[in-house]
């Protein structure tokens, strides 16, 4: 069925069925392959995207709920990597084989949208749902801390 | 003293339109090149034993087998001698060797003119990258060889891995070893 | 996006690491045009001139350096082109990195390749040593990266030197810029003639006081392509004209197909067509190739869903039954009988039966996945003679081997295209997921990306297999050890891969740290059972290393607590000959406060291992409530690789290692049920999150000399042995099975 979708601005008219995952209509349909795919079950993060402007996870949201919604997926959070998570990314070298982080960045782009200079606390609470197998969590705690103060800057 | 030669590194390659696009290259031998065939010490030593010679003159004999294969365990391979099997004119032994093996044989075939055909299949372990050697004795009492060169990539962590570590803890346990027994001799 | 501006780059200073490097950063507003996002192609869309295998130099000066380890997250794209670079005296912001090819690399001989007397090795093909695994990106390639830079260099010099008419000595090299007097030229002025310089005598490679660019913590170069997604895994492939495979195994793995109704299924929108995987004559459980059926559809989740609705029947496996509890029952039963003898020095049973204290020790851990976070997938593109195979691979050259076979082509004609690695830890270097994605295009007939769920990721993987252990030791009248006797039973991961090494039942692999610690103790007997099952199991972070340390780690300690010694001061003593031991545990007392008199309900625990050539100690501190509630609190590590390419790319691996072991000790397992794995999801599979997380400090005891020790592994093994060490100082409580969420902590 002929859908829809909002994605980084643009309007998309994808043709699917409408509870397929949104995830997939992003990444195969719309060919954003940025936002990943972790577990299906919104048990890890790697498909965060944004809806509304609110973190959701990709891979359990099904397209027909995000029609007339505005969608952002990491390609869209910035045109030229120039959002102060991705700054803070780049500058502490967050990322290390780099497949959870752009879960990780639309979540923390979330968070402080939210809280604009987030706790240590915060972070544990918004960040907990996006799993790094490599373990990066310490760069990323302090990249989202240094982000908030690029952002105020 | 240097020198500019274009064309003494005959096997450099030259990247083209794109990461995959070659020239100029030395492909390895394939199927196995008329080299000299030196055999390692032990082999010759296995050769000398079953043929009463070392010395192998290359061609005859072909080695069919991949040249490259992800593990070792199970590598086809093909022996053919280039023989019409008579009575007069046929192959009386086929032998192949793996010198990376603990165990280098991997063939030993003896065959004569009822075999018909001067072909062997069967499929062998290889312990890692190297050569392959084939070796053939015809009823006029000639031997041929011939070798081939496979690639076993074995699988990143296999190769060899705990050496290092293991090389370590004989070096110490050697060491301990020494400082005890000169304490004990004191 | 091959754009190329340099005069975008911004070079800045960034922050300090905890382990005091300074970080130097690039700050590219358009980062994609420094690198290809798909790095197995040009980063630029220069040619470039090649002046070795290794290198190629761009018209503008833009030098691509080729890597032959794949990037998955352990920094190869910046550590491997530093080596390089150190000895080209390149302007390093002129760096790219790009892999070198699979196909090639079969291809094509080293430059050096001679062949005596018969010998040959992996280090004859060009790219020397490809794959990556045993935590040995840098200490196995460092040396003739280093000579392909420095050749490069020297060949750039003489073309110079002939142009200008002086001799080489009498040229520099600096910053990719040529010089004699008051000539300069640019590397890329040079390159062509310089491709084309032979060398009566290849340069001396420097040695480390020589380093200029190594050790420094440059900014890796993957990461602009990371924080923008614009990096491709395998899971990104995307060809013309290409389907989609979903894909499902007998959930007992390597069980057969009784029967599936493709009829259902045909009629969903966009399935195209059902596939089989059978088996071919001889392809064993080695092969990786297991019958499965493969739904093809024009979009994944078509695929997916159509596969969910397709009735299968599996045949019934004498594995139907096997369960954890039996296979450890099994496994703890082995350790009462006398097994292979890895080791036997002096008369251990003597000196147990003698000593004045006897220690005894039981411990276990379970089979554990590794859960990349990328699911298993590949594309595999098949035309009339080529194969083209796209994916996440460890070891590019056997992915094009297995496809080669699958396919019955020429390995010539298969060309490996190594994407960015969603995660590796040795998954993904076993090679299953190419052959059956070959497989499945060779019977669809066009381009076919197949994906794995998670749930199949995980129940089919190839598992870190279970083991347990019981030691015993004997303590002298001063309380330390006189004799030790360990005994192991496990899964071999040697029985699966290379059974030939296998002698008499004796696995040595399995005694990683059991075996070869360094404990300096008279009399020492190893011995152990293989004890397998049907569960496929293969190299993970670490090894056999990442269980045996918790264990013989706990039962140092447990000896020292019976012979009244610290446990700290304890080891030193038994390693008080060896230099890079004493360091490492002495700095580990230095920085990380090192106290066991700490109030109830909070302790510090010590671990060390040694692998691949790298001392690693690690002290946890842990907060216990008196319900049993665990906190890790800091991890602090010691670390002795000799020497670092890149100190915050080290620290970074360091950490992940931590965080990895951390997981598996905690809560993370996998269990077997009905033939089964349990754990198929991050559901039940827990893994550390960022609210478990502790601080982690890394500190360098490096001894330099010959000492090139890995570090992608070595920061693993000792921190399950540290928890478990605090818990027991924290509660009086010692957790003897991984994971340590089995084991009761309430105290008080």
């Amino acid at each position: 069925m002929a859908l829809t979708l909002t994605v980084n601005g643009t309007s998309h008219v994808v043709d699917v069925e409408a509870e397929s995952p949104l995830l997939w209509v992003i990444r195969d349909t719309i060919g954003l392959t940025g936002t990943k795919f972790g577990c299906g079950i919104a048990k890890c993060g790697a498909c965060t995207v944004h809806i509304d402007g609110r973190a959701a996870k990709s891979c359990t949201t099904k397209v027909s709920a995000a029609v007339g919604k505005s969608i952002t997926t990491i390609e869209g959070l910035s045109p030229d990597s120039t959002h102060p998570l991705q700054v803070a990314w780049t500058e502490l070298d967050t990322p290390q084989c780099g497949y959870c982080q752009s879960g990780q960045i639309m979540a923390a782009a979330a968070l402080l949208s939210k809280r604009a200079n987030p706790s240590d606390f915060d972070i544990d609470t918004e960040m907990a749902d996006n799993i790094c197998r490599c373990g990066t969590y310490t760069k990323i705690r302090a990249a989202i801390h240094r982000a908030a103060e690029i952002a105020a800057q | 003293m240097a020198m500019i030669d274009s064309t003494r590194r005959s096997f450099v390659t030259r990247i083209g339109g794109g990461a995959g696009a070659m020239a100029l290259l030395t492909v390895v031998p394939h199927p196995a090149s008329a080299e000299t065939i030196d055999l390692p010490e032990r082999e010759s030593a296995i050769l000398e034993a079953a043929f009463g010679s070392s010395v192998l003159t290359p061609g005859k004999i072909s080695l069919d087998m991949p040249i490259l294969a992800e593990t070792g365990l199970s590598v086809p391979v093909t022996f053919k001698v280039d023989s019409p099997m008579t009575e007069a004119d046929h192959v009386t032994r086929i032998m192949g060797f793996a010198p990376g093996n603990p165990e280098p044989v991997l063939a030993d075939y003896q065959i004569g003119p009822r075999a018909g055909l001067a072909e062997v299949s069967t499929r062998i372990r290889l312990a890692r990258t190297g050569f392959v050697y084939a070796a053939a004795k015809l009823s006029d009492g000639t031997l041929w060889g011939t070798k081939f060169s496979i690639i076993v990539t074995l699988g990143a962590c296999v190769e060899d891995i705990f050496d290092l570590d293991w090389q370590r803890d004989a070096e110490r346990r050697a060491m301990r070893a020494e400082a005890r027994a000169a304490a004990a001799a004191e | 996006m091959n754009i190329h501006n340099v005069s975008r780059r911004k070079f800045i200073v960034t922050s300090a690491t905890a382990a005091g490097g300074m970080m130097l950063g690039f700050n590219l507003p358009a980062q994609a045009a420094q690198m290809n996002a798909n790095p197995w192609e040009l980063p630029t869309d220069k040619e470039g001139q090649e002046v070795n295998a290794w290198l190629a130099i761009d018209p503008d000066g833009t030098v691509t350096i080729r890597v032959g380890q794949s990037e998955m997250g352990e920094g190869v794209f910046t550590s491997m082109p530093m080596i390089v670079a150190e000895e080209l005296h390149v302007d390093w912001k002129m760096v790219k990195a790009a892999y070198a090819s699979g196909n090639r690399y079969l291809r094509q001989k080293a430059e050096d390749y001679q062949v005596a007397a018969g010998i040959l090795n992996e280090d004859h093909q060009v790219y020397r040593r490809m794959g990556t695994g045993g935590s040995g990106a840098v200490r196995r390639s460092r040396t003739f990266l280093q000579q392909a830079g420095a050749s490069a260099r020297e060949r750039l010099k003489e073309a110079a030197a002939q142009a200008w008419g002086v001799a080489r000595a009498d040229v520099t090299a600096k910053d990719s810029v040529l010089s004699s007097g008051n000539r300069t030229g640019t590397f890329a002025e040079f390159a062509t003639a310089a491709s084309t310089v032979a060398l009566d005598v290849e340069p001396v490679i420097k040695t480390p006081d020589q380093f200029n660019l190594l050790g420094a913590s440059v900014a890796r170069l993957d990461t602009p392509l990371k924080v923008n997604g614009s990096a491709t895994y395998g899971i990104d492939i995307r060809l013309p004209g290409m389907v989609y495979a979903a894909v499902r195994a007998n959930p007992v793995p390597y069980g057969g197909i009784d029967s599936y109704d493709a009829d259902a299924i045909m009629g969903l929108p966009g399935v195209i067509q059902v596939v089989e995987i059978v088996p071919g004559e001889g392809q064993d459980l080695r092969s990786g190739l297991q019958p499965a059926v493969a739904v093809i559809a024009n979009s994944y989740t078509r695929a997916l869903s159509a596969l969910d609705q397709m009735p299968i029947k599996w045949s019934a496996t004498p594995n139907d039954g096997v369960n954890s509890r039996d296979l450890f029952a099994d496994a703890n039963a082995a350790l009462g009988m006398p097994g292979a003898i890895s080791v036997d020095e002096g008369d251990t049973a003597g000196a147990i039966a003698g000593a004045t204290t006897v220690v005894e020790g039981d411990y276990q851990a379970p089979y554990q996945s590794h859960a990349c976070m990328e699911p298993f997938n590949c594309t595999v593109h098949i035309t009339d003679n080529r194969a083209d195979v796209y994916g996440s691979f460890q070891n590019p050259p056997g992915a094009l081997a297995v496809v080669a076979e699958q396919l019955g082509m020429d390995p010539i004609n298969v060309f490996s295209h190594t994407t960015f690695l969603g995660g590796g830890f040795g998954r993904r270097s076993r090679n299953d997921e190419p052959r059956q994605a070959a497989e499945i295009a060779r019977q669809v007939g066009r381009p076919v990306k197949m994906v794995w769920t998670r749930e199949e990721d995980m129940m089919q993987n190839k598992m870190r297999p279970m083991a347990v252990a019981r030691f015993k030791a004997g303590l002298g009248p001063d309380g330390m050890p006189v004799g030790w006797h360990a005994r192991v039973a496990g899964h071999s991961i040697t029985a699966h891969i290379r059974p030939e090494r296998i002698e008499n039942g004796l696995d040595n692999s399995l005694l990683a740290a059991v075996r070869n610690h360094p404990y300096n103790i008279p009399n020492q007997l190893v011995d152990m059972h293989v004890r397998n099952s049907h569960i496929p199991v293969h190299y993970w972070r670490s090894v056999n290393a990442s269980q045996n340390v918790f264990m013989a780690e706990q039962f140092v300690d447990e000896m020292a607590q019976a012979g009244g010694h610290d446990p700290l001061d304890f080891r030193l003593k038994m390693v008080e000959d060896l230099e890079d031991w004493s360091l490492v545990l002495n700095t580990l007392k230095e920085k990380s406060g090192w106290t066991t008199d700490l109030p109830p309900g909070t302790g510090m625990g010590i671990g060390i291992s040694e692998e691949f050539g790298t001392v690693v100690g690690q002290v946890a501190t842990v907060t216990v409530s008196r319900r049993g509630q665990l906190t890790i609190d800091k991890i602090v590590a010691a670390v002795d690789c000799g020497h670092l390419v890149n100190p915050a790319i080290a620290e970074g691996q360091i950490e992940s290692a931590i965080v990895y072991g951390l997981s598996a000790c905690l809560a993370g397992e996998v269990t077997i049920s009905g033939g089964q794995v349990v754990e198929n999801n991050f559901d039940t599979f827990k893994v550390l999150r960022i609210n478990e997380m502790p601080i982690i400090e890394t500190h360098w005891a490096l001894t330099g000399g010959d000492k090139w020790g890995g570090l992608g592994e070595p920061g693993l093994p000792p921190v399950a042995a540290a928890v478990a060490n605090a818990i027991f100082y924290a509660t009086g409580k010692r957790p003897r099975e991984m994971p340590i969420v089995h084991t009761d902590l309430s105290w008080g």
